[in-house]
């Protein structure tokens, strides 16, 4: 096993001086952030939090709103209903870097007062404005985005004293963009890694999150954690020493169990492979991020199961839906009680590792971390000059394959179906290289149906949460 | 023809839907996601189509779609079918409401989050078919 990790020889200060020419980026000089930083409380850094973190997974909500004063009022009621984190979600114009679009949009829901953003609009806002959204609030701040090309957008989130950072080449590029080229993405993402790293000191350091729900529909479990592998390699070989690798709720206890194990287990082992120990890593589970039950009833149930799966996996945080999420953009109430849901029933819980041992789930993980040696095996020998290298070839030889991708590069040949048990299997593994056995396995836990490929199946699949319990 | 307008990324119903269409029998051009509003008229043009079934599912439809209609008649396809669907406006409104505004804008339909693709191709049907 070979692979060339990269070293950046250019000068970084001089290539974030050139992007930082940008007229809405250049209100602050380019210490700005640092400074900035070094003045705010600890407990505002995430890094710094998961140290601290007792018995429960931290809770963070969801939300982003166009103007300042609702983002403000949520953020208080946020924090009031006892988030752990905060969430800044950006909107859609600023995610595709139409900055000039979200700035114009902004203005006009800032005359008429009706809300046409459905995110915070960091750029349009700038860092003074959005430093003044978290006065008096002490508790870490989390970018969730979806954008590619997030350069100036996380210049602008660490001149605002956010230091938690979402996103990743792969995560970010697949299931958010249509044409943006992989390649770039990764090299954006390498310079966002590398910014992190650099504004990182050891009492303060950034935080990187990647975003293992990838599509959220019909993902296998181990093609999530080579994901999650591939860009934990890839910030690490940045220099970002605090990381936190995710995965979304799949609809099966068995296999989410089995992918936490299995993400655990795969961070440290390709870690101490190459070297790279100065990372501490972190794990975190998103509640059920498919299309969500309209009923009340099943929406709170559904978060409720989310959160006691996190309990079981020992996820260090969870990212939290609300009973409204069927409904558009959760208000700050239903944000609220669904901290409050999750909380209890993780309290509840409590009791170590209870059913992570169990066979089914061991077999399960077994699985699971065979693909992955198989599949990262022949990434790495995907040549090229440097791992980012290799990964873009993967994609482009559809080796990385992600159901439902709207990105033109991947090869959308998978085919994955849900077995009797809910779990998601692999009925046609298209270009993605596995092992014999494992293909084996997958089919067998398909038991003939492999080859149904009707719509009935397919929204049956897609829609679990919905058509369970009288829904359909 | 279908597609997804705006910066919306959402592929998933945008890909079920191409396939209910296909299996319902239509010759289905799929633009995919990310489409601004001028591709819809271009490929209606060169794909000669009898509707277009636009998606929306990020809430901001509504500042890219509200002059399609125009734009249409103004090629000379005040013949095509308009239709939109998906999640239409930000926030909680009254599906009534939510519709009407977007018939306004001149389309033949508009379903602010439709519960079954049924609707659409029995509409389709009503419309390009006459059948009832």
């Amino acid at each position: 096993m070979s692979v060339k990790l990269n070293e950046m020889v250019e000068d970084f200060s001089a290539k974030r001086a050139l992007l930082r020419i940008h007229p809405l980026v250049r209100e602050l000089p380019e210490d700005a952030s640092a400074l900035w930083l070094v003045k705010m409380p600890v407990e505002c850094f995430a890094a710094v939090a998961y140290e601290r973190r007792k018995h429960c997974p931290f809770l963070q909500p969801r939300g982003g709103f166009g103007l300042w004063d609702q983002q403000r009022e949520l953020s208080l009621a946020l924090a009031k209903a006892g988030a752990d984190f905060l969430p800044l979600t950006i909107d859609s114009h600023t995610r595709h870097n139409d900055y000039d679009r979200a700035l114009m949009l902004l203005r006009q829901s800032e005359e008429t007062g009706e809300n046409l953003l459905n995110g915070y609009p960091l750029l349009a806002h700038g860092a003074t404005v959005t430093r003044s959204l978290y006065e008096g609030i002490n508790i870490p701040v989390s970018l969730r985005h979806g954008t590619p090309d997030a350069r100036l957008l996380v210049e602008v989130a660490l001149d605002s004293g956010i230091t938690e950072i979402e996103g990743g080449g792969l995560c970010y590029c697949l299931p958010y963009s249509r044409a943006y080229p992989v390649d770039r993405a990764l090299l954006n993402w390498q310079y966002v890694d590398r910014l992190c790293a650099v504004l990182s000191t050891p009492e303060r350091p950034i935080h990187r999150e990647s975003f293992g729900p990838l599509t959220a529909t019909m993902v296998p479990p181990f093609m999530v954690v080579a994901v999650e592998i591939l860009e934990l390699l890839l910030a690490a070989e940045q220099g970002v020493s605090s990381y936190a690798i995710s995965f979304a709720q799949t609809g099966s206890l068995t296999q989410d169990l089995a992918t936490a194990r299995a993400l655990r287990f795969c961070a440290s082992h390709y870690l101490e492979c190459y070297d790279l120990k100065n990372i501490s890593v972190r794990l975190v589970f998103h509640q059920w991020m498919g299309a969500f039950p309209h009923e009340r009833v099943h929406a709170d149930a559904l978060i409720v199961q989310g959160a006691v799966t996190a309990a079981l996996a020992q996820a260090d945080k969870v990212v939290v839906k609300t009973r409204t999420e069927a409904l558009g953009i959760p208000d700050p109430q239903s944000n609220a009680d669904a901290v409050g849901m999750s909380r209890y029933a993780m309290e509840l819980c409590q009791g170590g590792d209870i059913i992570g041992n169990g066979s089914e789930i061991a077999e399960e993980a077994e699985s699971i971390i065979s693909a992955v040696d198989h599949l990262l095996g022949i990434v790495f020998e995907c040549g090229g000059t440097a791992l980012w290298d290799s990964v873009a070839r993967a994609v482009r030889s559809g080796l990385i394959d992600i159901p439902f991708s709207p990105h033109q590069e991947n090869a959308n040949r998978m085919w994955t179906l849900r077995d009797a048990d809910r779990s998601i299997r692999i009925a046609d593994p298209g270009f993605v290289p596995l092992p014999q056995t494992f293909l084996n396995r997958e089919r067998a836990k398909l038991a003939g149906r492999c080859s149904d490929k009707s719509l009935d199946r397919m929204l049956d699949d897609i829609m679990l949460m919905v058509r369970q319990g009288g829904g359909k | 023809m279908i597609g997804v307008v705006g910066n919306d990324i959402h592929i998933v119903a945008n890909r079920v839907l191409a396939r209910g269409l296909r299996l319902a029998g239509y010759d289905v051009c799929n633009l995919g996601v990310n489409n601004p509003p001028d591709d819809f008229l271009n490929a209606a043009i060169e794909f000669e189509a009898d509707a277009v079934v636009i998606s929306s599912i990020n809430g901001e439809g509504e500042g890219w779609v509200k002059g399609i209609s125009a734009a249409f008649i103004k090629s000379g396809l005040s013949g095509v079918r308009l239709y939109i669907g998906g999640n239409l406006t930000v926030g909680d409104r009254p599906r009534d409401e939510v519709e009407a505004r977007y018939l306004g804008f001149g389309f033949d339909r508009a379903y602010h989050r439709p519960i079954s693709m049924d609707i659409l191709l029995n509409d389709l049907a009503i419309d390009l078919y006459h059948v009832c």
